[in-house]
């Protein structure tokens, strides 16, 4: 076996994807966490980014949480990842663009990711988003490991075989 | 009569006269009328021959008599008997007021239908129906008839005429009686018989009205046991029975009905030795055992002894030959024996009671088979019903199947893409837990920022506001968060962002009168920092509380 091959083989494992699914689904459990504790502090940091109308700021804060821990549990339990991943995918799209144009307009916001008072936002930051984006992609595309609902429904399906 | 005559001769005529009207008076028939005078009137005046001649009746009926006349000579009278009186006595001669035609003399020998030698004829016409004739020969002296013989002649044949119309009268009046009596005796005939047929058709009607009540009664009943004492009761009623019983031996079922009336109450009548006993009575007809819907009556006086109580008579019966019976009747009330009428009768009742019986048979067998049909009906009807429900069962078990087994269809096709299904009910649960637990927490914010809700302030602009707050009469707020100051502040503002109000507030803003006048800055897209700042402030106390409108960004200065 070739390097190509095995490196391909090694990227697109399976097990890999369980990986980066049950990263991911802990790291979003942990982010929904604080945010959903101090959702008014999690309300002024969406502010400040900004982007979003005033009237929408403080539902989004309440609920953007809760989406974040729901298909952050999801991910780990392995239920419906496909879904799971694209919503976390969308909103991990959303933050790099959020903090993308802050950095455009070079104002001094902290990310609001997991605490309040955080670092200012950076390049560093939209790196780290697209390498968390990256392996929620990972684990759309190639994870098949420990999920709840396929070991539910494979062995209907075969039964009704 | 002439007194100058011989009174013997006169005596003695007169004796002839009364001897002849004495003789005559007891005579009630013609011809024995004219036997008695022809001899009497010949004898006292010596003449030697005589005749008479009789017709009578409406069939005109001859009678001739002759004393003294040769045989030849009576048989040409008696020839010429009708010629001779059709002459004195022509069709259509009537008697009322004729007299006596008296002919004397010897030119009556002339005549051919006469003796030779007649001397006197007379034609006594004594009715319309009865004609004589009466003639005398010569004197045995060969004389003629004198005065007093004629005078005498003429008063017998006076008496004979009244004789022979009294013996017509009488004859008459004898068959008249005759007539009547034979017609009353008719008459007592046709009443007896009429009697005796108003008895029967009596007799009959009782028997058909029995018949018909028996049939109107009988035929409205429905129970074999009401039909059986319904029978008794009519027969023994009918023909006067004191007392009797009715026994039905019921092959089919295996039972037997019995209904009394006087008789067999104290018997066992399931016992093996009663059912001999009626079955006796079929076996004593021999060739004559009923068949199917007959009845016939035991002559076998041993056989009917051996039934039960003390019968007078046994009427056997079937309805076919598994269903038979036996009808008992004790002696008549009024004693004697049952007439073949009466037993005729109980034949014809029988008939109509067997029908009945048959009927009620029929009848209790169809209601039986109609309550096994209902039974079996429900019984149909549940299991119809079970089977409706077992398979609104299997059919719903169906229909869960399809469901699960789409659900499990569905779900593994799920597995391997995105469903917006999945999507939604992700987004949605999140949505509804999200506000719920908002709900409940204490930290939780309003979903509508209250700001956006509340009237809006009072609101001034730029200028006018710098213009204020350098004259001293107002003073600007900075509601912006601390990381937009870096932008810059209106000159102479006072920065008091919303999360450090109460802290600012207290240690800058309190010490100032109520009613000064704030003008309050800081608004972006996503945040109303400057309503939210005036409603404060005005929760404070501060009335005269206003917002900055319009952009302000190109009046802001950098802090040193």
């Amino acid at each position: 076996m070739t390097i190509g091959p095995l490196i391909r083989r090694l990227t697109t494992h399976p097990w890999l994807a369980l990986a980066f699914r049950l990263y991911i689904g802990g790291l979003f459990i942990h982010a929904s966490m604080y945010k959903i504790n101090y959702v008014g502090e999690f309300a002024g940091t969406i502010a400040s980014y900004q982007l979003a109308p005033y009237a929408l700021v403080n539902f989004m804060a309440v609920t953007m949480p809760w989406l974040e821990l729901i298909c952050g549990l999801m991910l780990v339990v392995g239920f419906r990842t496909k879904a799971s991943a694209s919503i976390l995918g969308a909103l991990m799209v959303l933050f790099t663009v959020a903090i993308v144009i802050n950095l455009y307009w070079d104002a001094p916001i902290g990310c609001g990711c997991f605490k309040t008072i955080e670092d200012p936002i950076s390049w560093k930051t939209v790196v780290r988003d697209l390498i968390w984006l990256a392996m929620i992609v990972h684990v759309f595309l190639f994870d098949r490991s420990l999920q709840v609902d396929r070991l539910l429904f494979q062995p209907l399906e075969e039964m009704e075989t | 009569m002439d007194m100058g005559r011989d009174p013997d001769r006169t005596v003695f005529h007169l004796k002839t006269l009364y001897e002849v009207v004495r003789e005559l008076a007891r005579i009630r028939d013609t011809r024995e009328a004219l036997r008695i005078f022809l001899p009497m009137a010949m004898g006292p005046l010596g003449i030697v021959s005589g005749f008479a001649v009789l017709r009578q009746g409406k069939s005109g009926e001859l009678f001739t008599l002759a004393r003294g006349l040769d045989s030849e000579i009576e048989a040409r009278l008696s020839a010429g008997a009708k010629a001779l009186l059709i002459k004195f006595f022509p069709p259509g001669f009537k008697s009322l007021g004729a007299e006596v035609a008296t002919l004397t003399g010897r030119h009556l020998g002339r005549n051919e239908m006469l003796p030779d030698n007649i001397q006197a004829l007379f034609a006594l016409p004594v009715d319309d129906e009865i004609h004589v004739l009466v003639g005398f020969g010569p004197r045995l002296s060969g004389e003629g008839f004198g005065p007093d013989e004629k005078e005498l002649l003429g008063g017998l044949i006076s008496n004979l005429l009244t004789t022979l119309r009294n013996a017509g009268a009488t004859g008459r009046a004898l068959i008249l009686n005759e007539e009547l009596q034979r017609r009353n005796h008719d008459l007592e005939r046709a009443l007896d018989e009429a009697r005796q047929a108003h008895a029967e058709t009596d007799v009959q009607a009782f028997r058909l009205r029995a018949l018909y009540d028996a049939s109107f009664e009988m035929s409205g009943l429905g129970e074999p046991e009401e039909v059986l004492l319904s029978f008794l009761l009519t027969a023994l009623g009918a023909v006067g029975g004191s007392g009797g019983y009715v026994a039905f031996l019921d092959d089919e079922r295996g039972e037997t009905l019995v209904r009394d009336r006087g008789m067999g109450r104290e018997v066992d009548w399931q016992t093996p030795e009663i059912r001999s006993a009626l079955l006796g009575v079929f076996v004593s007809l021999k060739d004559r055992i009923p068949q199917n819907m007959e009845s016939r009556w035991a002559t076998d006086l041993e056989a009917v002894e051996r039934l039960p109580g003390r019968p007078g008579q046994a009427l056997a019966f079937a309805l076919d030959q598994r269903r038979r019976g036996v009808l008992v009747m004790g002696a008549k009330i009024g004693g004697g024996e049952y007439s073949p009428e009466e037993q005729s009768l109980c034949v014809s009742l029988s008939s109509m009671f067997m029908v009945s019986l048959d009927n009620a048979l029929r009848f209790k067998t169809i209601a039986r088979l109609n309550e096994g049909l209902t039974q079996r009906n429900l019984e149909l009807q549940r299991t119809l019903d079970q089977l409706t429900s077992a398979r609104q069962e299997i059919a719903l078990l169906q229909r869960a199947k399809e469901a699960i087994l789409a659900a499990v269809r569905g779900g593994h096709r799920r597995l391997d893409r995105v469903s917006l299904h999945d999507v939604l009910f992700i987004t949605i649960s999140s949505v509804v837990l999200a506000v719920l637990f908002n709900y409940a927490n204490p930290s939780g914010i309003p979903l509508i920022p209250p700001a956006l809700l509340a009237p809006s302030p009072e609101t001034v602009d730029v200028d006018q506001a710098l213009a204020e707050a350098t004259n001293g009469s107002a003073v600007i707020v900075d509601a912006r968060p601390q990381e937009l100051l870096l932008a810059g502040s209106l000159p102479g503002s006072l920065h008091v962002p919303l999360p450090l109000f109460d802290f600012i507030y207290t240690m800058r803003l309190a010490p100032l009168p109520a009613r000064t006048r704030f003008l309050v800055y800081g608004r972006t897209l996503s945040s109303h920092y400057d309503t939210e700042v005036a409603l404060k402030l005005k929760a404070m106390g501060h009335d005269n509380v206003a917002v900055i409108d319009g952009p302000v960004e190109s009046r802001l200065k950098r802090k040193p």
